[in-house]
């Protein structure tokens, strides 16, 4: 038994992706990884939970999170397939060979286990659990996006279409944050695309032409609403001495053209505050500390 | 498909979020180490102490596989100091939250971030003693529904709760007479999670329409700033400099 699982414990090496090597980092997807993931996860929920805006979208934190999440599932299967009754929990070590995560323990309740069926069915409970509460937290995100997606999907899709633009135009570059994940660009397209077909279908076929569009600006009110950037939020300052959104003030609002970023609305109240503080401000104010990391929501 | 929760944490999700704090517990049983999805768990070894999340020392305690040793601020004479602290030193703020020196930790591309709740320890049995941490009541009211019986004086403790969660209350509903439209932020220092999440729509509703009030004459302050601002940049650097030092 002994011998079966240091030799799983060799091809595991082994059979690790070569991306995950390719990194540099021996210990990747160690177990401090999976906590600050899980730490970056909560903090990103969090703040998406309780931003008027789509923070930009974390690919690699999210790529990471699914695949870890992909071969607990796994894990917890063959552990509860293995039957609760022996100690058998050799199963998952062999299953290490076939995920193409290679997950960094496959001895996950080491071979002296004191075991029996009420153990097994302990470490059963509890790996689900923690399997839903990660669970819970990406469907909460992915959902809380759609919902802001729907809501300004008009004026997103707006914002895309200039990216584009600008990127063909070469100002952008690759150093363009991306708010979007792919999915979510796609799904975004063809949210609007039905929404149209049905609108024009429904009742705007029978209005003048000139009054069909859904993205009219004349009179000076564009149709196209962005999210309220002035609405109040409450943020706890992280940094270490003291936080001043000083260039995001001074960030003119043409600035953001030249580096690809959306059209944001600038700071305009200057603010300053020290670690450990909590304050209730407005979003427009804040919204670079807390894509930079320096704030959190609350 | 898409949530239609409004923006703030509801209260359900703030219990779900203290459920990641750290708490001290003497576990009954061994159990090895877990590779969990937020992180691994140490083994546990009794009578050794050990700290994991709150949900998992709930599930043992529960399973009577474990106990749960209360924070040191989960004490009746912890929770009078503190109420004294609250009602006579602190009058118009909340008391002082536990102090957490800022930690820094890196990613899995090396990118550094900072730590922060739930996942600084201010609910173990080393935090400190006479200060309530931001998760404070949901942990307590958790800690005396599964795990009374490790709690000193649960009745008093409970009363005292009570006491403290009026007095902060009240602190909250007296906030709304600083609260402006104009921006320059309100300071909510030592707010707990809960406290937030119950008056997060009362306080931002009660800015936003200050706000609308007030939209001529912000337009024509922040018009004025805008020329500050212009005429300071253009006139030296040395200051921005100097301004920043302090």
């Amino acid at each position: 038994m002994d011998m079966d699982m240091d030799i799983a414990d060799i091809l595991a090496e082994v059979s690790r992706p070569p991306d995950a090597g390719s990194r540099g980092q021996a210990d990747a997807f160690s177990d401090t990884d999976a906590f600050t993931d899980h730490q970056l996860l909560t903090r990103a929920w969090t703040c998406e939970r309780c931003a008027p805006d789509l923070l930009p979208y974390p690919c690699d934190l999210m790529n990471r999170v699914m695949a870890r999440v992909q071969s607990q599932v796994s894990r917890i299967e063959d552990l509860a397939s293995s039957g609760g009754g022996d100690s058998g929990t050799g199963a998952p070590a062999s299953h290490a060979l076939n995920n193409g995560y290679g997950h960094p323990h496959p001895r996950p309740h080491s071979h002296k286990a004191p075991s029996g069926t009420q153990n097994t069915n302990l470490i059963l409970s509890i790996l689900q659990t923690d399997l839903s509460r990660t669970q819970f937290l990406v469907r909460s995100f992915l959902r809380q996006r759609l919902a802001k997606l729907t809501k300004h999907a008009g004026w997103y899709l707006a914002q895309l279409r200039l990216q584009a633009q600008r990127q063909d135009a070469g100002a952008a570059g690759s150093m363009s944050t991306h708010y979007l994940s792919a999915a979510e660009t796609q799904f975004l397209r063809a949210h609007q695309a039905l929404l149209s077909d049905f609108y024009s279908s429904s009742f705007l076929s029978a209005f003048p032409p000139a009054l069909r569009r859904l993205d009219d600006a004349t009179g000076g009110v564009p149709m196209l609403e962005p999210p309220d950037a002035a609405i109040a939020v409450v943020v706890r300052c992280l940094v270490d001495g003291v936080w001043s959104n000083e260039r995001d003030v001074d960030l003119a609002p043409t600035a953001g053209s030249e580096t690809g970023e959306w059209e944001r609305e600038p700071a305009t109240v200057e603010l300053r505050m020290r670690h450990g503080e909590v304050w209730l401000v407005r979003w427009r104010d804040v919204r670079g500390g807390v894509e930079r990391g320096e704030l959190e929501l609350l | 498909m898409a949530l239609p929760n409004p923006p703030g944490l509801l209260p359900a999700e703030v219990a779900f979020l203290c459920e990641m704090e750290q708490v001290t517990i003497v576990p009954r049983q061994r159990l090895d180490r877990l590779d969990l999805l937020g992180g691994t768990t140490r083994p546990l070894i009794p009578p050794q102490k050990t700290t994991l999340p709150l949900w998992l020392a709930i599930l043992l305690k529960r399973q009577r596989r474990a106990n749960i040793v209360p924070p040191p601020w989960l004490y009746p004479e912890s929770l009078e100091e503190i109420l004294e602290l609250e009602t006579k030193h602190f009058q118009d703020s909340f008391s002082l939250p536990p102090t957490i020196p800022p930690t820094r930790q890196a990613d899995f591309a090396g990118k550094s971030f900072y730590a922060t709740t739930p996942f600084v320890e201010s609910c173990t049995a080393s935090a400190t003693p006479n200060a309530l941490p931001y998760h404070w009541y949901e942990i307590s009211e958790m800690l005396l529904e599964a795990a009374s019986d490790d709690v000193a004086q649960p009745d008093r403790v409970r009363q005292l709760l009570r006491d403290l969660r009026e007095v902060r209350l009240a602190k909250i509903r007296k906030e709304v007479e600083t609260l402006a439209g104009d921006g320059e932020g309100t300071r909510l220092d030592g707010v707990g999670a809960m406290e937030l999440s119950e008056s997060r729509g009362f306080l931002t509703g009660v800015i936003g329409g200050l706000r609308k009030i007030d939209a001529s004459r912000e337009q024509a302050r922040r018009d004025r700033e805008e020329e500050e601002r212009e005429n300071r940049r253009d006139n030296d650097d040395d200051d921005d400099e100097d301004d920043e030092m302090t």
